[in-house]
């Protein structure tokens, strides 16, 4: 008998998950050893650990101008993965400095909420840039398993610990059909690995078997439909965005769908390219859906969080549109959406956080009144932010629509794009909404919580992200379409 | 002098300045009025030095386009952020800053006392801004963003006094309405980026090469077409065309998008003068003029003919409204919607000169009347119902007769401003053979002298018929001086653009000799015909302007206030049909159903969302009941209907796909 031989390993590659996995154990160490009432320590650690493992991927970039795997090519890293992954790392920070001050606020701090966060991070970094299913399903289980405990993490509202039984329930039920589909690809074609599934498709080789092959395919984007939020597949998303620590609801509402998206890109470019015929017009019925029912549900809410939980579905629907497209330019709109409306929302939640009153969990609409007399620079903020969810120019929002329009359009999805344009008509009227209370209103209560420096940093930062973006979007642009060019396929 | 016109940028700075300080520091009532006024004031005074340095400008010499920075690069497309300053340009940027002066001015009496007048002149400043924007952008996404600028700050200054219920909800109407509009101009960009690859309007060097732009390469589009479904193939420019005309009607108060401007003189008064009379609405108007090598009558027939009807219809139906309202502004904004309708119809005819003549005179004389209106509410304490008002003649004398100036030069009389450009508007439709919209847009002008003359007897004339008319007093010199510079203007405004008896008459068609770069229009011919249509109208004008007077003069006594629906004394003659144009035709109770089926869809899924769609899984659950398994079981909250919607979602997406991969029933596969 021999050996198993061992895989060779570039480590260089496997880096950024291997620093956020083993940071993100030690932590769970050094925190018994910080007293309570300290943990914003564990807090900067985390933080530290993040960046860490972002900068570790930094020199990858020259060196990827092409894809490199490793790990037996279980994990692939290209330039458009790349960017994704330093885009979670950063929503991960991010996410760390705007609960710092929330956490004790709330009465619910405690070191394994930041221990945690690390390695739903990492289970995103593992999801988006797994290029083999099996992978792709334990970085998803990862992520998910850390924020079923996160959701309910607020424990002392009921509503918390509801969301997290319903996250739990449905995202069981999702997985069930993505190991499912899994498993029907693997019978397929007996492999998990998506290059490999590509090369096969692109051969013709898979032909008897293209059926348990496309309802395999169908299967797995349910699964990563789910954590998109995509309609029909979208429905606990007000739910457990409602019921979450707000920081916990921003760090899920772009992370986990910028990991899934980036899934969903791998299995359906990498994997089933040459069936894009068949699985394009579907998606794109599911898209035209999720872009509806998104935008139109946020309508009738006076309720912000749920609001925006709408408004994340219909934004999902926009990125589909890059995914869609599947061209040159749909990928490069993919990316720069998923980078623009990452700023964006996770501003959004930050300003809803610096808003919210221990135990005050109603969310009204009239939390915002007269806000610019109280706080003008966050009524300023969530001006910007609400501009640019509406996708009015010049802020970043607007390029990102701009970007995965024009390459719907010029994929020949034009009605895509025709319903894109009107419901995004339809949307601006709900963010708008709250500008107008916030400019025309007489605030409804004078108390003014100071604002905390962490997260008024944090803020800063989304808005001047949010302009400059908007203004220059070449500053990202050149990034995207360098990364996308020689990342052919 | 080129590198004096490299500064163009500093025309929207000055007021973007002006925004910003008093949105962040000024906080007192004066220096933010007075700071804004000086800067807009410092804007318009550039534009002139600007504007004079393009006289005698070389034939065939590019006009200043000047490049702050490369916008967005995406793909092929690649938009600068550049701000162009050619003679079309000039005389928009000439009209915004110049009577914005002047409105930021008379603000200054009229919002004193105001609790946020600073937050009302950094509004002011911004529309100001987004406006030069909209008319300096050299490329159709710059030019979007203007077009999306103004929208908000409209909609912000209508809702100005949110405490108003009527203010926030017409607000939300003027919103709701527009987004129409813009939804169909970013699908018109959409159109044009994927014929031509650009959006820049003109040619223009980029990247050490000159790039030809949208419009110098408009003949591309000619006798292309596109698949529009059902209704089966349609040329380029007519697709275009259509959606750029529903965002003029938006924008421009339209047919039948006109309903949310007379709601929207629930904002202050001189923002109706500054943006829903003089500026912003104006917008439709020069895009249409700026595009019109895209979608000109020579492109596209069938728009040109549409556009013409549509402006002309609006102008009878706004004409008809503006006879039967009670309320001073209404009348005002019903007139701004026919007026509008007045250039929207040139600009269809393909005449851009008279188009562009009356969005200048126009601009001036109802900037004047709604001050005007506005002296007359601030004298008579927030009065707006002229059943109320009376014989404020001798108690506003300079209000009187700048208001009569105005008055008359929009009822087109001679020789004032709007005499010289309404006429030019009925000769262009004559010239090009549009005669049932000559008759349509006649018989208008008659009406308007007609609502104007009741207006003036109602306002001014018989005796007061209240307390507060009564103790009316005129305004401060600060009000009053913008009325008096605004009433020159509308008694002289015509010499820009006289018309000649003979080629060459030196001093005549000003206007449009200083557009012919841009337009490349020959002046029409100007006759004998010319001269009789002209007279017939003013006289015709006259007369029926002098009946409206005296008729209402004559029946003031049997207007009393304080009674409710005190009905019109034309109201026996008309009857019914006198309630249905004060509702512009019912076009107003389409605008409710509009409304109504927005809140209705809000709330219905609101109730929607409460019961976790409920609802909707009812309906699936009865069919699912007949297998005997009650789905209503001991578990708590939704997620079974969660997850029901999932299944179908997922039973969908496999019975898609089974049919995608069925050999025989491929749908494209392979």
């Amino acid at each position: 008998m021999s050996l198993i031989p061992a895989p060779e390993i570039t480590w260089a590659i496997a880096a950024p998950l291997i620093i956020t996995f083993v940071w993100g154990v030690a932590l769970l160490l050094v925190d018994l050893f910080v007293p309570d009432g300290r943990k914003s320590v564990v807090g900067y650690l985390a933080i530290a650990g993040l960046l860490a493992a972002g900068l570790s991927a930094a020199p990858l970039w020259n060196a990827l101008d092409t894809p490199q795997s490793t790990f037996n090519a279980m994990i692939t890293l290209d330039r458009p993965t790349l960017i994704v992954s330093w885009l979670l790392l950063a929503v991960g920070v991010v996410s760390v400095l705007i609960s710092i001050d929330y956490l004790p606020r709330q009465g619910i701090e405690r070191g394994e909420y930041y221990v945690l966060l690390m390695f739903s991070t990492g289970g995103m970094l593992l999801l988006a840039q797994g290029s083999n299913l099996i992978i792709q399903f334990l970085g998803l289980e990862l992520l998910s398993i850390s924020l079923y405990i996160l959701v309910g993490f607020a424990y002392p509202r009921i509503t918390s610990g509801e969301a997290a039984m319903k996250y739990l329930l449905l995202g069981a039920f999702a997985a069930g059909f993505l190991i499912y589909g899994i498993a029907l690809i693997f019978g397929a074609t007996g492999t998990v690995d998506l290059n490999e599934i590509g090369a096969l498709l692109q051969a013709g080789a898979v032909t008897s078997d293209l059926p348990l092959f496309y309802i395999g395919l169908g299967l797995v984007l349910v699964g990563l439909g789910f954590k998109v939020s995509m309609v029909p597949f979208h429905m606990w998303t007000p739910d457990v965005y409602e019921g979450s620590p707000t920081p916990v609801t921003a760090f899920m509402s772009v992370g986990t769908k910028a990991a899934a998206f980036a899934a969903m890109l791998r299995v359906l470019i990498t994997g089933a390219l040459p069936l894009q015929e068949a699985w394009g017009p579907i998606l794109a019925v599911f898209a035209a859906s999720t872009m509806i029912i998104g935008n139109i549900g946020a309508l009738g809410q006076r309720n912000v969080k749920r609001m925006l939980a709408y408004s994340s579905i219909g934004h999902a629907g926009y990125i589909l549109l890059g995914v869609i497209a599947g061209n040159q330019l749909g990928i490069e709109g993919f990316l720069y959406y998923l980078v623009a409306y990452g700023l964006t929302n996770l501003g959004a939640f930050a300003v809803l956080i610096a808003l919210e009153q221990r135990g005050e969990a109603n969310w009204d609409l009239g939390m915002f009144a007269g806000l610019w007399s109280r706080r003008p620079g966050l009524a300023l903020a969530m001006t910007v932010f609400m501009l640019s969810l509406a996708g009015v120019p010049p802020t970043a929002g607007f390029f990102g629509k701009l970007y995965v329009f024009t390459a719907a359009y010029e994929a020949g999805l034009w009605w895509l794009v025709l319903i894109g344009v009107l419901t995004s008509a339809i949307a601006a009227f709900f963010y708008l909404r709250i500008i107008a209370q916030m400019f025309m209103r007489e605030p409804a209560i004078d108390t003014i919580a100071p604002l905390d420096r962490r997260l008024a940093f944090g803020i800063g930062l989304s808005v001047v992200g949010v302009i400059v973006f908007g203004l220059l979007p070449s500053l990202i642009v050149d990034v995207v379409q360098a990364g996308v060019l020689l990342a052919a396929r | 002098m080129a590198t004096f016109l490299e500064l163009i940028w500093l025309l929207p700075l000055l007021p973007l300045v002006g925004f910003a300080l008093n949105l962040f520091l000024v906080r007192s009532e004066r220096v933010a009025g007075w700071l804004a006024s000086a800067l807009v004031g410092a804007a318009f005074v550039l534009t002139v030095a600007f504007s004079s340095q393009l006289v005698g400008w070389p034939e065939g010499q590019p006009y200043p386009d000047v490049v702050l920075f490369t916008w967005m690069q995406l793909g092929s497309l690649s938009i600068p952020f550049g701000l162009l300053f050619d003679p079309l340009t000039a005389v928009m940027c000439l009209l915004i800053t110049g009577i914005g002066t002047l409105i930021h001015i008379y603000s200054i009496g009229y919002m004193h006392g105001d609790a946020r007048a600073t937050r009302y002149f950094a509004y002011l400043n911004l529309f100001v801004v987004m406006m030069l924007m909209l008319v300096m952008a050299d490329n159709y996404a710059l030019m979007f963003l203007g077009w999306e600028g103004v929208g908000l700050c409209s909609y912000l200054l209508i809702g100005y006094w949110f405490e108003r219920k009527e203010a926030s909800n017409a607000s939300v109407k003027a919103f709701v309405v527009n987004r129409i509009g813009d939804a169909c101009l970013l699908l018109a960009l959409f159109a044009i980026f994927a014929t031509f690859g650009t959006l820049n309007y003109y040619t223009q060097a980029s990247g050490g090469e000159l790039v030809a732009g949208v419009l110098d390469r408009a003949d591309e589009i000619v006798g292309r077409t596109v698949e529009a479904g059902f209704f089966g193939p349609l040329l380029l420019a007519t697709a275009i065309g259509l959606l750029m005309l529903a965002a003029v009607a938006g924008k421009s108060a339209q047919l039948p998008l006109f309903v949310w401007l007379p709601d929207a003189m629930a904002g202050p008064t001189p923002v109706s003068a500054l943006i829903h009379a003089a500026t912003m609405v104006t917008a439709g108007v020069y895009l249409l003029v700026r595009s019109h090598e895209l979608i000109g009558p020579l492109q596209s027939p069938a728009v040109a003919n549409l556009t013409v009807y549509v402006g002309a219809l609006t102008a009878l139906i706004g004409a008809l409204a503006a006879t039967t309202q009670w309320d001073i502004k209404r009348v005002l904004a019903y007139s701004t919607v026919s007026q509008l309708g007045f250039m929207v119809a040139a600009a269809g005819a393909g005449v851009y000169v008279a188009a562009m003549f009356h969005l200048l005179t126009h601009g001036i004389f109802k900037a004047l009347l709604f001050l005007g209106a506005g002296s007359v509410i601030h004298g008579t304490h927030d009065t707006q119902d002229m059943r109320r008002m009376g014989g404020l003649r001798q108690k506003m004398p300079t209000t009187y007769w700048t208001y009569l100036v105005g008055a008359l030069a929009l009822a087109g009389i001679i020789p004032l401003a709007g005499f010289w450009s309404k006429d030019e508007i009925l000769n262009a439709v004559v010239q090009r053979n549009y005669f049932p919209a000559l008759i349509i847009l006649f018989l208008t002008s008659l009406l308007t002298a007609f609502y104007m003359g009741r207006q003036i007897a109602l306002v001014f004339f018989g005796k007061p018929r209240s307390e507060a008319a009564q103790k009316a007093h005129e305004s401060g010199p600060v009000m009053r001086v913008p009325l008096i510079v605004l009433a020159v203007g509308a008694i002289l405004g015509g010499i820009i653009n006289l018309p000649s008896f003979a080629p060459d008459l030196p001093g005549t068609h000003l206007l449009g000799d200083w557009l012919k770069p841009t337009l490349e229009e020959e002046a029409l011919p100007f006759g004998a015909a010319q001269i009789v249509l002209a007279l017939v109208t003013t006289l015709a004008s006259a007369a029926t302007g002098y009946a409206g007077y005296r008729f209402y003069l004559g029946n003031s006594a049997r207007i009393k206030p304080g009674e409710r629906n005190v009905r019109d004394p034309l109201y026996p003659v008309t009857g019914d049909l006198w309630e249905l144009s004060s509702e512009a035709l019912g076009f107003n109770g389409l605008a409710r159903y509009v409304r109504q089926g927005y809140t209705w869809l809000g709330a219905r899924l609101a109730s929607f969302d409460a019961r976790g769609l409920d609802g909707l899984v009812d309906a699936v659950g009865y069919g699912l009941r007949g297998l005997g398994n009650n789905l209503r079981g001991a578990q708590t909250g939704y997620v079974r209907n969660y997850a029901l919607l999932f299944l179908l979602g997922v039973v969908v997406i496999v019975g898609y796909f089974l049919l995608a991969g069925t050999p025989g029933l491929t749908l494209g596969a392979r």
